[in-house]
């Protein structure tokens, strides 16, 4: 059961990865590439169902908090062509 | 099934990252193929390296890139033809003087044959879990049957690179230690002296992202103490709960802007202080156990208590030292390469 469920979510991350490699603009690819961090955090969190370990669930705690500190780095690099 | 999708994944990431022209596209992909390898990682079982994988690949790797990309720029000059159109019509190839068909060839020639010597090398090694392999019939068994009972500590990972491998992590730590020291010696400039109003006004438009940075760097924060505390008793550990702190600084940084004067004084003196203190800590540790009449990180002499005490309250100092010298070498990484003089 989890099993299927964790390769219907690989299968659905391959589907967004196109839209990472083809783009076109940055936008696409930050968002496409922010669903796969989210999808990520499911799986983490399913594999840790299959092995019967809840340390994983840790991991996915770590993606849940920083992710999106790439994300929001990215898009101000975009925006303003600087970090500080 | 899907181990292999996940494999194909990471390939079809490389080759990607690879082709593309834009190297902000490419830092983008390989932060996708970050987070596939922490599921592959997972799938492996391998805990304390997913840990590691997630902490440093998804958050610091991708913002310390990109700071270096703000201090350059985003797209190679001079080259109108990506990879795939070179490979499909080599005439369109611009040759140089040092593009020659003939060194292009060699170069292939030599790649391939690389390949196949890796591939023949991976002939003739274990199945993966087998258990009569050379790894797991010596050194493994010994620590999964008797580290608790010789260090104190009940995860083995923890035990491992803290104990059994002190020394090689105490190197580990002054190779960072010694990255941020040569950063700062390359790159820090005396003055800052910037004009802060504009970048004030930028950045007060992004209410979102300050409202959300506001409530969440706490709990990364506390967070990352979890993870150093916890070390013993879970994956993680000084490493990944530094890393994750200095993220919540950077966090910090990239939303409010640096207000300048004041805080980066501060953040300066602090991460030149905090930088050596972790160490300090970690080698001063060592020095404790030699004056205690052990060996150098022999925790047990330590005078705690029991022995098993002992030891694991070195190792819980340790795992302190090296999270205070992760953090701030990469807070001091991040504030050299991203600032810019205005």
């Amino acid at each position: 059961m989890f099993d299927a469920v964790a390769t219907i979510i690989v299968f659905a991350a391959i589907l967004v990865l196109y839209r990472v490699i083809k783009g076109p603009t940055i936008y696409d690819r930050v968002l496409a590439a922010n669903a796969i961090g989210t999808k990520t955090v499911v799986l983490i969190a399913l594999i840790g169902f299959i092995y019967e370990r809840p340390h994983f669930l840790d991991i996915a705690l770590v993606y849940a908090l920083i992710n999106f500190i790439a994300t929001i780095a990215i898009l101000k690099y975009q925006e303003m062509g600087r970090l500080d | 099934m899907i181990d292999l999708m996940l494999l194909l994944f990471l390939v079809v990431c490389a080759i990607a990252a690879v082709s593309m022209k834009d190297l902000l596209s490419t830092t983008i992909i390989l932060g996708v193929y970050s987070l596939i390898m922490t599921v592959v990682w997972t799938r492996l079982n391998a805990v304390d390296v997913a840990f590691t994988e997630a902490s440093v690949g998804a958050g610091i790797t991708t913002v310390l890139i990109i700071a270096a990309l703000s201090r350059t720029k985003r797209e190679e000059e001079g080259q109108e033809y990506g990879m795939w159109s070179k490979l499909l019509n080599p005439q369109d190839l611009k040759l140089t003087d040092k593009q020659s068909p003939l060194l292009w060839l060699t170069s292939l020639f030599i790649v391939l044959i690389t390949g196949a010597v890796l591939i023949y090398g991976t002939i003739d090694m274990p199945d993966f879990g087998d258990p009569d392999a050379p790894a797991n019939i010596h050194l493994a068994k010994r620590f999964i049957e008797e580290s608790y009972e010789e260090t104190g500590v009940p995860n083995f990972v923890t035990a491992i690179l803290a104990s059994y491998r002190g020394y090689d992590t105490l190197g580990e730590t002054t190779v960072i230690f010694t990255a941020g020291i040569s950063l700062i010696l390359l790159l820090r400039r005396k003055s800052y002296i910037c004009d802060t109003t504009i970048k004030e006004k930028e950045m007060k438009e992004h209410i979102v992202i300050r409202t959300i940075s506001r409530i969440l760097i706490p709990f990364v924060q506390l967070y990352a103490l979890y993870v150093i505390a916890h070390g013993e008793l879970s994956p993680g550990g000084g490493f990944q709960g530094g890393v994750i702190f200095g993220s919540s600084i950077i966090l910090y940084v990239i939303a409010f802007g640096l207000e300048e004067g004041r805080k980066v004084r501060i953040f300066r003196e602090m991460g030149d202080l905090l930088n050596s203190t972790g160490v300090l800590i970690y080698a001063g540790i060592g020095v404790l156990c030699l004056l205690a009449g052990g060996a150098y990180l022999e925790y047990d002499k330590l005078p705690l208590g029991s022995e098993k005490m002992a030891s694991s309250l070195g190792i819980y100092g340790i795992e302190i030292g090296v999270g205070i010298t992760v953090a701030a070498v990469m807070i001091t990484i991040f504030f050299i390469t991203a600032r810019h003089e205005r």
